[in-house]
């Protein structure tokens, strides 16, 4: 009650933790801490969605589901004790893992990076903050959208470490718990994620100075 | 090898404590390969740094926290009316459980005053039947009862005595006695 007394404006929601914010949302269903707690952490959690599903409509999908499951079991499993986000986390990455799994096959990326529509719909998504003059821009675009296609071309173990350790600065201990697998198989796929990305960027490098010099 | 593979992405990662680190970069100082391998897992590790941040649809937001805060409210409402539910039930109950402790009280005592007066001639009986000391402190019992409608407690009673009780057989014995120091006290 006094935390509800403390905080009345939408102003003061920006200085609660986390925690707080929860507790508003689970006892009075307080829709401007609900609010508060996804602006702080839908860009992260999508951003990942996103990227290891590389496909828009099916990324919403899983973003949505993810949050419909936070809603419904937040008053039975969640415990307060732990970090939300981390907790939201880990529905995301198994709704994710769910979706790749049933798919059962590698989702071409080309299929949707090809497609005007997709691209635009791609573009509009990004951050106000990675925008600067047009010309930048536009490097900086092909730049993220080429590091996506290689991205995309990882296995989905090596991507998922890639992924949780860039968006969600996860230690390796936390993402092998996640991932179910010893800390050495997390670190391992790191590093063949990685030796996979330099040869994909050298490729690419490759094919750049062929058509160069064409 | 194993080792120094993972300890490159710990490394590269600032996973390693500060001695661990030291260690690995004196090792690095003297492998040229193993520094080689480390600044170019290095290179491809910061171009991740790249990797867009995206938002999700606005509208999809507006969706999500439009159904979350109403099944929120439906969740809290129904609890609520559990809540008042189990109240009333537990009223309910300690009313029942209220009412059914008065009438066991008072049917109680109206039952036992009906064993009393039931029971009265047994109890008229028992009072004919009063426990004595003589001289020698040997507690007696004299009378005669009569058995009631319901003897079994005098019965009881009897039994239980007789059990606490050692029982006197030669009355004559200790009579004679006393008479025959109250004989001799009488004769000097």
């Amino acid at each position: 009650m006094e935390l509800l007394k403390r905080h009345t404006g939408n102003q003061s929601y920006k200085d609660l933790k986390d925690r707080e914010l929860v507790r508003l949302f689970r006892r009075k269903a307080d829709e401007s801490a609900f609010n508060e707690l996804m602006n702080r952490h839908q860009s992260k959690i999508y951003s990942y969605i996103y990227s290891m599903i590389n496909n828009p409509e099916i990324a919403n999908d899983i973003f949505q589901e993810t949050f419909t499951k936070v809603v419904s079991k937040m008053d039975d499993t969640y415990n307060e004790q732990g970090k939300w986000i981390a907790w939201v986390m880990r529905i995301a990455h198994n709704a994710t893992i769910d979706h790749i799994r049933k798919q059962k096959r590698y989702i071409d990326v080309n299929s949707w990076y090809d497609e005007e529509d997709s691209r635009s719909d791609y573009f509009d998504r990004l951050t106000d903050e990675s925008v600067v003059d047009a010309d930048d821009q536009m490097v900086d675009k092909e730049m993220k959208s080429s590091l996506l296609n290689h991205i995309s071309k990882l296995p989905e173990e090596q991507r998922t470490v890639v992924l949780l350790r860039h968006y969600y600065e996860m230690p390796f201990k936390e993402i092998a718990e996640l991932t179910n697998v010893s800390i050495n198989t997390a670190l391992g796929r790191m590093r063949y994620a990685l030796i996979n990305l330099r040869k994909y960027f050298e490729e690419e490098r490759q094919q750049e100075l062929k058509h160069a010099k064409q | 090898m194993q080792n120094n593979d993972d300890g490159c992405i710990r490394y590269l990662m600032k996973e390693m404590d500060p001695s661990e680190e030291l260690e690995f970069e004196r090792e690095m100082m003297e492998d040229e390969n193993l520094l080689i391998e480390v600044e170019s897992l290095r290179k491809t590790f910061q171009h991740l740094g790249k990797l867009p941040v995206l938002n999700p649809p606005k509208s999809l937001i507006e969706n999500i926290s439009e159904t979350a805060t109403r099944t929120q409210k439906q969740r809290i409402d129904q609890t609520r009316k559990w809540a008042a539910l189990m109240a009333k039930s537990v009223a309910v109950a300690a009313v029942f459980l209220m009412i059914a402790s008065t009438g066991i009280y008072f049917y109680g005592n109206g039952s036992s005053s009906g064993i009393d007066a039931r029971n009265t001639p047994a109890s008229a009986s028992v009072e004919g039947v009063q426990p004595w000391v003589n001289r020698n402190n040997v507690i007696r019992f004299a009378g005669t009862a009569t058995q009631g409608a319901n003897p079994q407690p005098l019965q009881d009673d009897v039994e239980e005595s007789f059990k606490k009780l050692k029982l006197v057989n030669d009355e004559t014995g200790f009579e004679q006695t006393t008479r025959k120091i109250l004989l001799t006290s009488s004769s000097n």
